[in-house]
């Protein structure tokens, strides 16, 4: 069963028909097929529970800021300020990408956010100088992903939520992971381009005098960061609401620097919403698949699998990163942790491993299956922001940083004091 | 005859394009109360210690709502995502006819959803559901505005459908490509055509 | 005996509690098919791995989506108000209460069902560990809840708080232990166990353990139309096995389960789960009784009893009613 939904997601996948329309066409021939039951007489029902989810708001919230700042001028300055600090490693503007998702990644709580954002200002300067596109827009889907790994985290609050695990733990636990990533980030960019030097840019040099006066520029992220994540270790404001508070801050800084109009809050509504649009048409097209699929006995066979290969830990932990990856190339992120987490958390918690690291480790997974194709929301999303140029190039620059979050999933394997030593600390 | 309702199409397309932006207006606006209904209840919880506007409840039909009213927006800018590694390398009349494609496939999603949403709301108000909350909201409020984004966004892919249909059979490949095509194509022909100028 | 022979798709509750992994997946997946000698079987999932809310799942199987189903009764009031009849704030101290209370309300919840859910039929009323209220700042009572701001879920618990002069917060449940450990609430409402699984003690030091937030009751119905199809032997046998081997195992358990939850909680008694907590267990006075009895029938049992027709009023005074000694009327 599971090879024939592969297949026709293949194909249909391919006929570009739209990814919503795939999924659903998917979940309704293998609910004809597979199941005694209507399931298509569920279909309102959840779609409903799936689109009034006062979590998922977080995501045009968090979109929104990100326009506000790409409207305003604000994420400009930040990319160049950071530009100015970075671009001398080998492969120039990617670091200044991945520097930008990084700081960025600390006001967000969602990876299509963050790669939306730091795509806005990064691509007419990458097109500008003449970057291969391949990394470049690699680079930035990429980075994306640490929106979701670095705190706040709207991924982290839902596999809390599925396993009962604290939530203030977690976000100590995903900021030292994150932060390594994205070194490993800049360390593996470094090495492809002394390697391959075309497919990076000119090494570029900033005098100090540039560095120092551009740090001025960074006053306003770091301002944002103050507010949400402060917010949240204050008491004032929970992660979801951080996220409004954020928005807010966001306008008050542009007014502040004189950078607000109504022209530009309804260009950056208009941003939002058809980014909104593209990415939520698809999370409701797949809860509905992941409806299907458990209907029709696919996680059920998933448990089985799992539990009866009788393995040791480490061994079911192999099998469970593989699940992963391989289900991670198919299935939207939040519904893959939907329909996963339940299932794998409580047999490798029962095997002994942390379940707050274990929270870690599924989110770096996370953050892979973003980024691979055929179905990768960051891809989308930078592909969508990029407006032209095959889809292809987005996906093959994605690749190597695949390959970094993989060397990551082994470190955090063999040292998971990486993601444990915050949280201990705090307790 | 033929051109008469292309060219009704084409007027009508106009419309339904405002239309769709002025949606997605209104839910932007709704994202934007959301910050003001947050902002409200924090700043409450902090100075009188309770929650003034249940900001958590609301926040939820938002979510639902804003979404469904911007996918006709997210449409009209060729922004629901397809996968065009194979698509670009079809001849026109091919590609012309997996836009269609991509559209009908759209309209049968959305088609299906209005109907099952239907059943939902009617349910809803039929049997008098109410939310689980201090509030008790009545569900059939936030529902019948969610279900009215499905309908708008099925109007939208119908007109569009019918309008590349008869391009297709017309032999309009240009207008077929412009109304449905992947963005990407867009962009090379812009590219294309700058090329040819300079 | 002569048994049909049928499958059943089963949905349970929250896949990552007890109640689902230690009875309604054992009793559905194994048992039944044991006891039958493989007549009867069913395969059990999860309306969260399903990517659901729990408060569907009844109108799905009036649709004929699922065959069987459970969920938390208080999840499903939406659509059918009778059902909030069943449990109601502080109504039921202990688990003997609690359990004399569902079992006087199941007829009356039997015909609720029919009715809202095209004859649907009940097979079984199981509770979660009494809901108890967790607090990150002192209290000696019900009554210093006031004024304190507390997240709760549920209609009538929340009219329950207001009632005692708390300011019901409401919060998505996910993020609640942070909200505690930061003081964006006072104090939040959960299970004994679940609570302790999800480390509320750790963010929160003192335990007022009655049942603030009732029992959360999880029911148990079949489509009616499978039901139906069913032999009237095949019933009666069903009946008598998801009573004697799910729903009674469950109510048993409810007492050690409630206790050991306190135990692993404060310290005090045998915590077999793992490291024990060390909250203030704050002592219910009779004061906190009267107390309660009268905001049932002066604020919850009034506004229920305006939400459903005035039949299921009189029917809940003749049973809870009498078990309980509380009168509702509009
Ligand atoms: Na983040
Ligand atoms: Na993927």
């Amino acid at each position: 069963m599971i090879l024939t939904a592969l297949l026709i997601l293949m194909v249909l996948l391919l006929l570009s028909v739209p990814v919503a329309a795939t999924l659903i066409a998917l979940a309704l021939l293998l609910a004809e097929l597979f199941s005694p039951f209507p399931l298509i007489n569920a279909m309102g029902d959840v779609l409903w529970s799936a689109s009034d989810k006062y979590l998922l708001i977080a995501i045009p919230l968090f979109i929104l800021l990100g326009e506000i700042l790409v409207r305003t001028g604000i994420a400009r300055g930040t990319y160049r300020s950071l530009e100015s600090w970075m671009s001398w490693l080998p492969g120039g503007l990617l670091h200044a990408n991945i520097g930008t998702a990084t700081l960025f990644s600390a006001t967000s709580g969602s990876s299509v956010a963050t790669a939306a954002t730091i795509g806005t200002v990064a691509l007419p300067q990458g097109k500008e100088m003449g970057y291969d596109p391949k990394l470049f827009t690699g680079s930035i889907a990429a980075g994306g992903t640490l929106g979701i790994m670095i705190p706040p985290s709207i991924n982290l609050i839902v596999y809390g939520f599925l396993t009962e695990t604290s939530i203030p733990q977690l976000f100590a636990a995903g900021l030292i992971p994150g932060l390594v990533l994205a070194l490993l980030f800049i360390v593996g960019t470094a090495l492809i381009c002394i390697w391959k030097p075309a497919l990076g840019g000119p090494s570029v040099s900033h005098s100090w005098k540039d560095r120092i006066s551009g740090l001025g520029h960074l006053v306003p992220v770091l301002t944002l960061f103050g507010i949400v994540v402060g917010s949240i270790y204050a008491g004032v404001a929970t992660p979801t609401e951080a996220a409004s508070l954020g928005v807010l801050g966001a306008l008050v800084i542009a007014a502040f620097m004189k950078k607000l109009s109504v022209g530009i809050i309804t260009e950056a509504l208009d941003g939002t919403m058809k980014t909104t649009g593209m990415i939520m048409l698809i999370i409701i097209a797949s809860y509905f698949l992941n409806f299907v699929l458990a209907s029709s006995g696919v996680t059920r066979e998933l448990t089985a699998f799992l539990e009866n290969a009788g393995l040791g830990p480490y061994s079911t932990l192999m099998l469970a990163i593989l699940l992963y990856i391989v289900l991670g190339f198919f299935i939207e992120t939040l519904s893959l942790m939907v329909i996963t987490i339940p299932i794998v958390a409580p047999i490798l918690i029962g095997l002994g491993f942390d379940q707050v690291w274990l929270g870690i480790l599924i989110i770096l997974l996370i953050e892979m299956a973003l980024i691979t194709p055929p179905v990768g929301l960051n891809l989308y999303v930078v592909q969508g922001v990029r407006k032209g140029g095959p889809f292809s190039d987005v996906m093959k620059g994605a690749m190597p940083y695949v390959g970094m979050m993989f060397i990551m999933a082994i470190l955090l394997v063999l040292f998971p004091e990486v993601a444990t030593f915050l949280p201990e600390l705090l307790k | 005859m033929l051109l008469h309702v292309t060219s009704f199409l084409d007027r009508l397309l106009v419309g339904v394009r405002a239309g769709s932006q002025w949606f997605a207006r209104a839910g932007g606006v709704l994202i934007l109360l959301t910050v003001v209904l947050v902002t409200i209840e924090v700043a409450s919880r902090m100075i009188v210690g309770r929650s003034a506007v249940h900001a958590t409840e609301l926040t939820g039909y938002i979510m639902a709502i804003s979404a469904s009213w911007s996918f006709a927006y997210t449409l009209m800018n060729k922004a629901h995502i397809r996968i065009d590694a194979l698509y670009l390398n079809f001849p026109m009349k091919v590609r012309g006819m997996l836009d269609l494609v991509a559209l009908l496939s759209l309209a049968m999603f959305s088609i299906l959803v209005v109907n099952a949403v239907f059943d939902v709301l009617s349910d809803s108000y039929s049997g008098g559901s109410t939310a689980n909350t201090p509030l008790s909201t009545p569900l059939w409020i936030p529902q019948s505005l969610w279900l009215v984004g499905f309908v708008w966004f099925s109007f939208a892919l119908g007109v569009m459908s019918l309008r590349a249909f008869l391009g297709l059979i017309n032999g309009e490949a240009d207008k077929v490509q412009e109304l449905a095509g992947t963005p990407t194509l867009d962009e090379q022909i812009e590219e294309e055509s700058q090329g040819a100028r300079s | 005996q002569d048994l049909d022979s049928t499958s059943f798709n089963y949905v349970g509750s929250w896949s990552s509690l007890s109640l689902y992994q230690n009875f309604e997946k054992p009793f559905w997946e194994n048992h039944l098919s044991e006891a039958s000698d493989g007549r009867l079987t069913a395969e059990a999932t999860t309306f969260d791995q399903m990517g659901l809310g729990g408060g569907e799942v009844y109108r799905l199987m009036a649709r004929d989506v699922i065959e069987i189903t459970s969920t938390v009764a208080d999840y499903a009031v939406e659509d059918a108000p009778e059902l909030e009849g069943l449990d109601m704030p502080m109504i039921a101290p202990d688990v003997d209460t609690a359990r004399k209370v569902a079992n006087a309300f199941r007829p009356v919840l039997a015909d609720a069902f029919r009715q809202r859910f095209d004859g649907a039929q009940l097979l079984a009323i199981a509770p979660y560990p009494s809901q108890m209220v967790f607090c990150n700042a002192e209290i000696a009572g019900l009554s210093d809840l006031k004024g304190m701001k507390v997240r709760a879920s549920g209609r009538t618990t929340a009219e329950f708080l207001q009632a005692l002069g708390a300011e019901g917060i409401t919060l998505n449940f996910s993020e609640v232990p942070g909200a505690l450990q930061r003081g964006v609430i006072d104090c939040a409402v959960t299970g004994s166990l679940s609570g302790y699984s999800s480390g509320w003690h750790e963010v929160s030091t003192h335990l007022y353990p009655l049942p603030v937030g009732g029992w959360d009751h999880v029911v148990t119905a079949m489509n009616g139309k499978k039901w139906n199809s069913l032999s009237e032997q095949t019933q009666n046998w069903l009946m008598t096995e998801v009573r004697e081997n799910y729903e009674t195992p469950v109510w048993e358990s409810a007492v050690g389960e409630t206790k050991e939850g306190i135990a692993c909680l404060t310290g005090n008694g045998d915590c077999s789960r793992g490291e024990a907590g060390d909250m203030v267990l704050v002592k219910a006075t009779e004061n906190d009784f009267t107390n309660a009895a009268r905001h049932l029938e002066e604020t919850l049992l009034p506004n229920w009893a305006e939400r459903v027709d005035q039949k299921w009023v009189d029917r809940w005074n003749e049973t809870v009613g009498e078990v309980t000694g509380l009168n509702a009327s509009k």
